[in-house]
């Protein structure tokens, strides 16, 4: 599969365990990348778009949320889609995700195989 | 809304671990102060809410070991410890602190976790004498090493 992936968690073990799912869900290595937080993520993407980010909320220098405000702004960003890897779990804060356009979740802690079905879906849709 | 005891707490840590890494722990007969004698590394996240809570996490290597391979899918004498131990450690405090705020917090409520933090040796001993005596505390094992939580107010 050819679809762009990239992985904003601020853990690298959190990435690594990202990365590995995305690998079993058929991407190419060289098709992942990676961000330690949401300013980081804003700059791969607008040196080379991804499809998808796997987004964690609970970072330093910007977190998720603000990625995500960050990202509705610019158009050339929208076609991007934004799942969600986060230990958060208040609905209310969750809403204001989804209502910013974030379509999918998957709260921490995870079954691998949950993580990995995710990515498999998420290429499914595309 | 749940009352965090020793008991609730140390089935909180194991399920995620399970969940994450595929490790499954058994209450340990250790000390604190044993744990802490081996133990590499240690990380602290607090819990922002009305009230703020404070949750620490230290693991010997061999439970860091144990941890990082399942969840990376490799095998524990591959992971190198001074690389990964403090990244194993900020996260499971991340986790941890992520189900008590699902149980201690109402969907109301604007409890929030903070971001995890490495804390020494000394300052680790601090918590866990603080939560001997105003908090709880769990201690876990398996054959390859041990993990104490500790839980108090901020």
């Amino acid at each position: 599969m050819n679809y762009r992936i990239l992985i904003v968690d601020d853990s690298p073990l959190l990435r690594a365990t990202a990365r590995r799912a995305v690998l079993q869900a058929g991407a190419a290595p060289s098709q992942i990348r990676e961000a330690c937080n949401g300013q980081e993520a804003l700059a791969a993407l607008r040196e080379e778009l991804a499809d998808i980010v796997l987004l964690d909320l609970n970072m330093p220098v910007m977190d998720g949320f603000q990625f995500v405000e960050e990202k509705i702004k610019d158009p050339n960003l929208a076609a991007v889609r934004v799942a969600l890897v986060t230990t958060e779990g208040n609905q209310k804060r969750l809403a204001r995700m989804t209502a910013m356009g974030v379509e999918h979740y998957l709260r921490k802690p995870f079954e691998p195989e949950e993580l990995r079905a995710l990515v498999a879906d998420l290429f499914g849709s595309q | 809304m749940l009352t965090i005891s020793s008991d609730n707490l140390g089935e909180l840590v194991g399920s995620a671990l399970q969940r994450m890494a595929f490790v499954f722990c058994d209450p340990a007969d250790s000390t604190g102060g044993e744990v802490l004698a081996v133990a590499k590394s240690h990380a602290w996240i607090e819990l922002r809410g009305n009230p703020s809570y404070v949750v620490t996490v230290s693991a010997t290597p061999g439970f860091i070991q144990e941890v990082a391979s399942g969840m990376m899918g490799c095998e524990p004498e591959d992971i190198d410890v001074d690389e990964h131990g403090r990244a194993t450690v900020a996260e499971l405090a991340n986790i941890f602190g992520g189900e008590l705020v699902m149980q201690l917090a109402s969907q109301d409520d604007g409890m929030m976790i903070g971001l995890p933090r490495e804390l020494d040796d000394e300052e680790m001993s601090i918590c866990m004498e603080a939560a001997a005596t105003a908090g709880q505390s769990t201690i876990l094992e398996t054959e390859l090493g041990q993990l104490m939580v500790c839980f108090l107010s901020n």
